[in-house]
């Protein structure tokens, strides 16, 4: 069989059985996340809630995993979201080296069921599986623990696993794997009411390829005609001898001056890496200074990331000073938000300096991303920093209601108050204990908002200063400050934030605004991109160019490809007038597969994804109408600047009517009940979901 | 640089075709200078620490720089892709992945201050030595081992390999490996597939002319 492997494991903790089968009845779902849902949909029941032992964890890569195309190593992930209202379903997605070790131990997917009576850990080499006691590892924290069992299994051991956080069944904890790369979403409190701590995996196996000839082909292509930098940014911060374009908030920071300060025997400059030149693709994304400031450069060891991915967005730093001072491990890598968003807003006020003036707030951003990571505790996209951050301001108002004195003054406040930045530490640690009313600040933001109604109300959830796209409780994440209502958009299909890329990677490609606008109108026509912050009402080219943001998505998380940097919308080269190939990802799937996929195959497959998403989640919500209880977006979103109406230029603040104007227009497109949001029978069916149509039918929750 | 000192070079390559290690005293006993150190895109320190890695094959000089490879292991698929058909990163004819997480195959004791992603990023790939006197080529029972005539690497003959495995373990980097499919030996060929693959050249094939003029320089 070729791109899949035809097989998938079940683990079942609570027999102590595992047993192989076949996952061929699932690609209709492409795989990954859409094996993952399908499976999901098929065998957790509506209502089960996250840490009930009837509820369950699939792991799930495509067909394109393991095949070599660039950025094909990310991990689907899907279970019961336990920090958003509902606990609907939820996918996380993990970068590092999972994925391709599930295809090469021969799995398109795990599935992990049932409960351990104890601690225990799952080993995966190949065809031998087998579940292992954990009792010496439980308590350890993520990078001790990825030691101890390569230590036993292999030093070349893919491990997955959750620290203190996941064990003490903190909602947003994390599993981790390879150091920093992470799957969120409260995972990590599913392993932990698992009783298990870790997955690890080592595959010796083929994945099988149709035309390896033009799989290569196609990775020249990509590599060499398409594919920028991070986030697929087509435009270098510095203008190189070859190029047409500089934007200096692109995440192509590479070019001539700029190093990796730290790397063994001497800085490493990343020089020009012009379009065509494979050996130097790898220097284009210097994101240590992107994430941290120039101050990063002389602490850049080099740029890691996922298999198969040539971009390399981890910043892989090395600050012995650091550990010299505070004991924190001096080497870590992470990348975008986690890199620093303790260091943000107010929990330390000043910082202490650690090994020259000024350092203080790297260093506490640092010390606390590897702590967190440690920890195996979830930032949710800065939401767990803003909730702690809402507690604390005004003199610490609100904690002092909800924390028994005791436990109050048991923080370390002398810390905070003089800036020392392991307050961040013990903060951190604090939290992930589950002892005590502090670690109920890391529920997630709905369960917060419901823990603590009477001191919050609504305002909680809808301020600007936490930045949820909705009291649902996800993180807005390129949501209306990208492309106005199309942004928004893709955030409101998921049950946490929204991670889709499609689109910022188009508004942030760094190419200019009308160039961008020619390229884009051409595909979703005229109005479909407005200019920043220069907004206009909703139109249906916005409406397609959402639902392509979406389901292009869908098609990575399924098949497998990086939606961080894919598709490939754009591209580099100026002789392509930087149009780049929305084709590729069916090329990949043909050449990977043998199977005749084109551009409308895929998509009509990834919208199949989501139309069983969105009745999973109608089923969780228990009702059809999901314009008033699950599409809400927060007030801060029509509220900001109010010195400004919407539409005005210089704000990317919404309209209320016009939003309600965006609903419609994007249930139509998809074939939803256009006054509540919920997919029709008739759409269902067109899609070959009859059995979820019965379902809903059945329960009543399908559109009149 | 002098005809002979070029002709150490040539000699050593050709007659014994030995490892040749980069090392603070030079290259196969020539001294190195900028040029080659610009050729070879490392620095001088990272030559004295033993960071550079360079394998001599009939036409040309592989170089490993360990401060250049991200672990992103696009080298073994590139490498099964091309020479296979398929992709299988543990079939490869040069090793990353065992290493990729401690810099090693063996969990270090201090491994936080060790190699690779729970480290301090200390990696890089292990590759065939095409050796002057090869333990790959002299267990084979088969005699199935050989020089090609015109690469000079040593490659596998499938007819008349028996996919016994012997060259594998006879390797000191255990480098061939026995396809489970085709119960024939791979073994590196010298393609290039990987370093042309490297997205950050810590792979990089230089051919022989310019590093004796780079030594000329």
């Amino acid at each position: 069989m070729n791109g899949w492997t035809g097989k998938m494991l079940r683990v079942n903790l609570t027999t102590g059985s595992t047993s192989v089968e076949s996952s061929e009845k699932y690609f209709d779902y492409i795989g990954g996340k859409g094996m993952a849902n399908r499976i999901l949909y098929d065998e957790v029941p509506a209502g089960t809630k996250p840490l009930d032992e009837a509820s369950k964890v699939i792991f799930a890569a495509g067909p394109n995993c393991g095949g070599s195309a660039p950025c094909s190593s990310r991990t689907t992930m899907s279970f019961l979201s336990t920090f958003t209202k509902y606990n609907a379903i939820c996918d996380a997605h993990m970068g590092g080296d999972t994925a391709i070790m599930m295809k090469y131990a021969g799995y398109d997917a795990i599935i992990i069921e049932g409960k351990s009576a104890k601690p225990v850990y799952i080993a995966i080499k190949d065809d031998n599986v087998e579940i292992k006691d954990a009792a010496s590892l439980w308590g350890k924290m993520t990078m001790d623990t990825v030691a101890e069992i390569c230590k036993v299994e292999g030093a070349g051991t893919n491990v997955v696993t959750i620290g203190p956080a996941g064990e003490n069944l903190i909602p947003l904890a994390n599993v981790l794997n390879n150091g920093g790369h992470s799957g969120g979403g409260g995972i990590g409190a599913i392993f932990g009411s698992k009783n298990l701590k870790a997955l690890a995996i080592y595959g010796t196996k083929a994945v099988y390829v149709a035309d390896s000839a033009k799989i290569l082909e196609l990775n020249k292509y990509v590599l060499e005609d398409l594919m920028g930098s991070n986030n697929n940014h087509v435009v270098p911060t510095v203008a190189q001898s070859w190029s047409e374009y500089e934007n200096a908030s692109t995440r192509w920071t590479g070019h001539p001056g700029l190093t990796w300060g730290a790397a063994e025997g001497g800085p490493i400059d990343t020089g020009e890496s012009p379009p065509g030149e494979i050996t130097k693709f790898g220097y284009r994304c210097q994101k240590a200074v992107f994430d941290w400031g120039d101050i990063a450069e002389k602490y850049t060891v080099k740029m890691t990331g996922c298999a198969t991915c040539p971009v390399r967005c981890y910043a892989s730093l090395r600050v012995p000073e650091l550990e010299a001072k505070t004991g924190v491990k001096a080497a870590h890598a992470n990348t975008c938000l986690a890199n620093g968003v303790y260091a943000r807003n107010n929990l330390l006020p000043t910082f202490q300096d650690v090994a020259e003036p000024g350092d203080g707030k790297f260093m506490a951003g640092y010390l606390a991303t590897t702590v967190a990571d440690d920890l195996g505790l979830w930032d949710n996209y800065g939401e767990l920093n803003a909730t702690l951050n809402y507690f604390v301001k005004d003199d610490c108002a609100l904690l002092k209601q909800i924390l028994p004195p005791a436990e109050f003054d048991s923080i370390p406040w002398d810390k905070r108050e003089a800036g020392d930045i392991t307050f961040l530490k013990d903060l951190l640690e604090a939290v992930a204990s589950g002892k005590g009313e502090l670690s109920h600040l890391a529920d997630g933001a709905y369960f917060v908002s419901e823990r603590y109604k009477s001191l919050l109300g609504d305002e909680f959830l809808h301020s600007s200063a936490m930045g949820l796209w909705g009291p649902l409780g996800g993180k807005r994440h390129h949501g209306n400050e990208c492309a106005a209502q199309v942004g928004l958009l893709t955030n409101i299909i998921y049950n946490r934030d929204g991670m889709c890329h499609t689109i910022v990677n188009i508004t942030g490609s760094g190419l200019p605004y009308d160039l961008q606008k020619s390229i884009i109108e051409e595909i979703f026509g005229a109005g479909a991109l407005d200019k920043p912050k220069a907004y206009t009402p909703m139109n249906e080219s916005k409406a397609k160019f959402a639902k392509f943001g979406v389901i292009r998505q869908v098609i990575h998380d399924s098949m497998t490809l990086c939606n961080w940097v894919w598709p490939m919308t754009f591209s580099p080269r100026k002789d392509r007038g930087y149009k780049g190939d929305l084709s590729v990802e069916a090329q990949y799937m043909a050449a990977i597969t043998g199977q005749a996929w084109t551009e409308e195959s895929l998509n009509e497959a990834a919208e199949r994804v989501i139309q069983l998403q969105r009745a999973m989640t109608v089923e969780a919500v228990g009702s059809t109408d999901m314009r008033n209880l699950h599409d809400v977006v927060s007030n801060f979103i029509f509220d900001i600047d109010p010195d400004k109406k919407a539409f005005e230029e210089g704000t990317v603040k919404l309209d209320r009517d016009d939003w309600q104007t965006a609903l419609t227009m994007f249930y139509k497109e998809f074939g939803w009940d256009e006054t509540t949001g919920a997919p029709t029978r008739a759409t269902l069916e067109k899609f070959g979901l009859k059995d979820v149509a019965d379902a809903l039918d059945a329960k009543g929750l399908l559109p009149a | 640089m002098s005809d002979e000192k070029k002709l150490g070079i040539l000699e050593k390559e050709y007659s014994r075709r030995q490892f040749l290690k980069l090392s603070g005293k030079g290259l196969a006993g020539i001294p190195i200078t900028a040029a080659m150190l610009t050729l070879f895109g490392c620095t001088q320190q990272q030559v004295e620490d033993g960071k550079v890695e360079a394998i001599a094959t009939p036409t040309s000089l592989l170089v490993v720089n360990r401060a250049k490879c991200t672990g992103c292991q696009r080298c073994e698929t590139n490498c099964t892709l091309t020479n296979d058909g398929k992709a299988q990163p543990w079939l490869s004819r040069l090793h990353v992945r065992d290493s990729v997480v401690f810099g090693a195959t063996e969990v270090p004791a201090d491994y936080m201050h060790g190699g690779g992603f729970l480290g301090e990023w200390d990696m890089g790939p292990e590759t065939c030595k095409q050796c002057a006197d090869p333990k790959c080529m002299s267990a084979c029972p088969a005699s199935a081992i050989a020089p090609d005539p015109n690469t000079g690497a040593r490659v596998v003959d499938t007819e008349k390999c028996i996919g016994c495995g012997a060259c594998e373990a006879a390797c000191p980097w255990h480098m061939p490996k026995v396809d489970p499919d085709t119960k024939k030996s791979t073994k590196c060929i010298t393609c290039g597939a990987c370093a042309a693959g490297c997205p950050t050249g810590a792979l990089s094939v230089i051919p022989w002319e310019d590093v004796v003029a780079a030594a000329n320089a």
